[in-house]
């Protein structure tokens, strides 16, 4: 009899909430939304405050000639980065979005870039490349954009770093 | 409704970000971000960076662009009040006529999922106009299925036409035409269109879902339009793979029924049997076996059958009963549940599925459903808030140990730059330089060459100068000629001097503004340093802000954990429902062998009284 009254219960509940449910979902979203974008900021800021910090970014354009599998990002000799590309990321990128793919702490000056890059290039082949890049850090966020474009002449991929400052 | 989740997704994955297949022109690599988030359907981090760009104002070029993404990712995310007023906002300000139109595109969308049909037409056919080439495909899926919903099938078969043939979404939007008219005023069109589709050839998981359902409705249309035969084949090759195989196999030995070919059709049914007893096809399969038993003849069989049949109803009966008390105590749900597993909080929700507990079948049909996958994925969304909220609870006392050490630095550093401040004030670079740079005004002013000498020339100057001296002191002793001498010297050392004084003003200017240039960036550092020497503001909103957001924290997972539990209770009164609907139905099925077995029963005494009858009648 309990678990009827019980089993009832639920019905005659779950058959009021429906869209009001939905509301409620809606407006704790936007409340989690927002608290979480107030920690990311805070923590970003405690993490890699403003004067130090470099951001590598990475895009694709249009990718005809390379399809990236993986990048190892290294600065001033040491290791920042890697990452393996699946295909929603590849998709994304071909699309013209932009990957964050590093962010880091420097002092202010020049600090070099090495990114080691492997992917499938022109009819399928393999391709290794790496590619070197300079920035001069200096006051305030510092972005650095590592470029995989499509070289029409030479039908071939075309790497280059390029600085946003 | 697999297919109907993936053609959302693809409109409003497509509508959202223009396809760039061209050198791409994203100028602000906050919006490439965001975009690289929206494109891979992480709706939340993309969110969360959208917000933060527009917070930290990084986004300026593409500013309109990003609040339409906003929008749109709001509307996919199930925030409609959110895009509702983002778009509103966009429309009312002055915006491009590009932007202004994939807002508009957007908005009627929105409408879309909200059911306001004649509201998101209207907006298409007026605000619209045009689409831009790489939305046409999306405003066109969008309309058909407007005009299809409104009933407007011709307008929609229309539109159809121009739609490319092989877009995924072409065959889903054929097939509710097709259905649409086999229903209505245009049953041999409907069969053309289904014909079509059911002989695509094989693609995508979603194509082949369309195909079966396809080849099912053609066969259903067949076997009312008295074209059997035509069923039997179609059905006979049908998919045993797929998610309607049951459904296939019971309607071919439907359709092996009418054709009279009982013998045919017990195989197929058998087959079917051999499938879950919680799947409503293999429960109408246990009443169609002695029914065959007995168009074959063998009556002793078909009791046997029916008695099966009754014996697994009862079973059945008895085991959702206790799924009903698993239901009411919570247990079906945890364990259809599962423990969910995540690489990070902000990921997207995992596709995760029913797990296949023993009562999976009784609801396969149910879990197909929008209305399931609606709930599903909003209990899952929760679960992962719930999960990113934890996972901030446990990284805040490291927040509060960072900020610690932040201000523990800030105190050391403060003495050392206010001294190096005081240091910068004495040496007074800024009065030296302005000091420097009236005397060489002067000297350019006045042609004065002395100032631009080279250390030679000041001490051939020098020199000159102290000769001179000594000759005036000797008065007439001195020679005349060494007079005239020290004269030519003194004109020829000047007019060297002068020859070449406007590159040598050039060499001193430049050395002025080189200094000029290293006191600006000494005045840049000193203002850094001034600005860090008294920096307590940003550091004093982190220490006030931190046991804020503690606080919030903690409130939010308590209402995300009361609205978990109200998603799970919806999802469990529906559970219920499907129980309470199996159980009705086995009741009917029941009573329907009973009366079979009744008839067997009954066929077989009242034709052993025929027999004794005519035994009786016999001479």
């Amino acid at each position: 009899m309990r678990r009827v009254v019980l089993l009832l219960l639920l019905l005659a509940g779950a058959q009021l909430q429906g869209s009001e449910l939905d509301k409620d979902l809606a407006e704790f979203k936007r409340d989690v939304l927002e608290v979480n974008k107030r920690l990311l900021l805070l923590e970003e800021e405690l993490l890699f405050p403003a004067d130090t910090q470099v951001g590598i970014y990475v895009s694709l354009d249009v990718g005809h000639f390379f399809q990236p599998d993986s990048i190892t990002l290294e600065m001033d000799g040491e290791v920042l980065a890697s990452h393996l590309y699946t295909e929603k990321e590849i998709r994304a990128l071909k699309n013209g979005a932009v990957q964050r793919l590093a962010l880091a702490n420097v002092k202010n000056g020049t600090h070099s870039l090495t990114a080691f890059i492997t992917g499938i290039g022109p009819q399928g082949r393999e391709i290794r490349r790496g590619v070197n890049g300079e920035f001069d850090k200096a006051h305030g966020r510092h972005f650095v954009q590592l470029h995989i474009e499509d070289d029409t002449v030479k039908q071939q991929p075309r790497f280059r770093f390029s600085d946003w400052r | 409704m697999r297919v109907f989740v993936a053609v959302l997704v693809l409109l409003v994955g497509s509508t959202g970000w223009a396809r760039l297949d061209e050198p791409h022109q994203v100028q602000e690599l906050a919006y490439g971000e965001v975009a690289y988030l929206y494109l891979q359907g992480d709706y939340f981090a993309a969110l969360t960076r959208a917000q933060m760009a527009l917070e930290r104002n990084e986004v300026q070029v593409h500013r309109a662009d990003l609040e339409v993404l906003l929008g749109a990712m709001y509307s996919a995310y199930g925030m409609p009040e959110d895009a509702q007023r983002v778009f509103n906002a966009l429309l009312d300000s002055q915006v491009s006529g590009e932007v202004a139109q994939r807002a508009w595109i957007h908005l009627a969308g929105l409408y879309y999922r909200q059911q306001k049909y004649r509201e998101a037409l209207d907006t298409l056919n007026n605000r619209v106009g045009e689409p831009p080439a790489e939305l046409e495909e999306v405003v066109l899926s969008l309309r058909a299925r407007l005009l299809m919903r409104l009933g407007r099938y011709e307008d929609a078969a229309e539109l159809l036409d121009t739609f490319s043939e092989n877009h995924p979404l072409n065959a889903y939007l054929r097939y509710n035409l097709a259905i649409s008219w086999i229903n209505g005023e245009h049953p041999s069109l409907g069969q053309e269109w289904l014909w079509q589709l059911a002989n695509l050839p094989p693609a995508s998981a979603e194509t082949n879902a369309i195909k079966d359902k396809a080849i099912l409705a053609l066969a259903i249309y067949m076997l009312r339009s008295d074209q059997e035969e035509r069923a039997i084949r179609l059905l006979r090759d049908a998919r045993l793979g797929g998610p309607f195989a049951d459904v296939s196999l019971l309607l071919y030995a439907r359709a092996l029924l009418i054709e009279n070919q009982p013998a045919k059709a017990l195989p197929v049914l058998q087959k079917l049997d051999n499938h879950s007893i919680q799947r409503s096809t293999v429960q109408e399969a246990q009443l169609a076996i002695p029914y065959l038993y007995e168009r074959m003849g063998n009556q002793q069989a078909a009791l046997e059958a029916f008695d099966t049949a009754l014996d697994r109803f009862a079973g059945l009966q008895d085991y959702l009963l206790e799924v009903e008390a698993q239901i009411a105590s919570g247990q079906w749900f945890e364990d259809m549940v599962g423990e969910p597993t995540w690489s990070t909080a902000m990921d997207p929700v995992p596709p995760f599925l029913p797990r296949r507990v023993k009562s999976f079948p009784t609801f396969y049909e149910w879990f197909a459903t929008t209305e399931f996958q609606h709930g599903w994925n909003n209990y899952h969304e929760l679960l992962r808030q719930r999960n990113l909220l934890s996972q901030w609870q446990q990284k805040l006392p490291g927040m509060q140990a960072m900020l610690d050490a932040h201000e523990r630095k800030h105190e050391e550093v403060k003495p050392r730059a206010r001294a190096l401040l005081r240091e910068l004030a004495n040496q007074d670079f800024q009065g030296r330089m302005t000091r420097l740079q009236r005397r060489y005004d002067k000297a350019v002013a006045e042609q004065d060459p002395m100032p631009f000498a080279s250390e030679k020339e000041q001490r051939l100057w020098q020199a000159h100068q102290e000769a001179e001296a000594r000759t005036r002191q000797w008065g007439d002793q001195a020679r005349p000629d060494m007079t005239a001498k020290l004269d030519f010297y003194q004109g020829l050392l000047l007019w060297d001097m002068q020859e070449d004084i406007v590159p040598r003003q050039w060499d001193r200017e430049r050395e002025l503004n080189t200094i000029a240039d290293l006191l600006e960036e000494t005045g840049a550092l000193r203002s850094r340093v001034l600005y860090a020497a008294n920096r307590v503001d940003r550091l004093d909103y982190y220490r006030q802000a931190l046991p804020e957001l503690a606080g919030e924290l903690a409130q939010l997972q308590q209402r995300g954990d009361r609205l978990m539990r109200r998603q799970q209770y919806t999802l469990q009164a529906a559970a219920y429902e499907q129980v309470t609907q199996t159980r009705e139905r086995l009741k009917r099925f029941s009573a329907a062998a009973h009366e079979g077995k009744a008839d067997i029963y009954h066929r077989a005494v009242r034709s052993q009284r025929d027999r004794q009858k005519k035994d009786r009648q016999a001479p």
